[in-house]
């Protein structure tokens, strides 16, 4: 999947840079506005069936979610302190950390409601958070502690990073790994607009 | 911002209610598929655009300090409270569940 992905990309940017005529180019907004719809829609879809992980969480007692909350406020303010050293405006630096590592949807979010600049940079820096995670985890999990070793995936925990999470932690912190990773995934497509839309 | 959270509520509300009949395996194809396409022509504006490509450099080393500070600040305040909500999980389901 990474690298349909990451080929996709570099097809778009070939396709852009040499063959699709730059007019034609500014006029595809139709179709990727439709296609953002249906993502999302499609996302939700996803969100809605996922009644096991409700369970889960009502078993683990919903104290279990201040793990999740407090991921997303340290990434937040990670990355807006950071935006101020680098010189990127408050709502650009906090949408791009509010990708919590999805960087497809952060990316092409972006690119779709605010502008592609901000949509790569978002897509790049997510695409760094996972690989970062890879290294950071065992490290944080032997140094810091097993909790915190669930931090740097971000959304990331229920999926690509789990079993790296659960080698470094033990398979006990599998089910709360995977409930941090859901939270936080469905809180991609609704903090990324409401960040880039505060001025 | 509005119309997107509608998208995303009312595909939460159909696969909640379990409305469209379509397998897990469909609705991922087809997630795939969509992203593929928005994949691409943010691929397509980015080629387009000769100043964001040479800013590409720049854009990456911007994008590793923006991962990094997330990073740090989400281990940072997990390990602030670490300790007490490993002491809430010890304990048995007891406000959380039934």
């Amino acid at each position: 999947m990474t690298w349909i992905i990451l080929g996709a990309v570099v097809l778009g940017i070939a396709l852009g840079n040499w063959i699709i005529p730059e007019q034609y180019v500014q006029h595809m907004g139709g179709v990727t506005t439709t296609a953002l719809y249906l993502l999302l829609f499609a996302i939700g879809i996803d969100l809605g069936r996922q009644k096991e992980v409700w369970i889960r969480l009502w078993n683990m007692g919903w104290r279990i979610v201040l793990l999740p909350l407090l991921v997303a406020v340290g990434s937040l303010a990670g990355a807006s302190i950071t935006g101020l050293f680098i010189g990127l405006p408050f709502n650009e630096a906090s949408a791009i950390g509010a990708g919590f590592g999805w960087y497809t949807l952060s990316g092409v979010l972006l690119t779709e409601i605010y502008n592609v600049e901000t949509g790569t940079l978002a897509f790049i820096t997510n695409v760094a958070r996972e690989l970062l995670t890879f290294i950071t985890v065992p490290l944080v999990a032997r140094h810091i502690g097993r909790l915190s070793a669930v931090a740097p995936g971000g959304a990331t925990t229920m999926d690509t990073t789990l079993p790296l999470i659960t080698k470094a932690t033990g398979s006990d912190m599998a089910v709360i790994a995977f409930i941090n990773g859901s939270i936080l995934t469905a809180l991609v497509p609704l903090l990324v607009p409401f960040l880039i839309n505060l001025s | 911002m509005v119309p997107v959270l509608v998208a995303v509520a009312l595909g939460v509300l159909v696969g909640h209610l379990n409305i469209l009949a379509l397998g897990s395996k469909t609705i991922g194809k087809f997630t795939t598929l969509c992203l593929i396409i928005m994949l691409l022509t943010m691929g397509a504006q980015l080629g387009a655009n000769d100043k964001l490509l040479a800013d590409l450099g720049r854009m990456g080393y911007q994008a590793l300090l923006l991962a990094l500070g997330s990073i740090i600040g989400s281990v940072f305040f997990v390990r602030l409270a670490e300790n007490q909500i490993n002491r809430q999980l010890r304990r048995p389901n007891s406000e959380g569940s039934e």
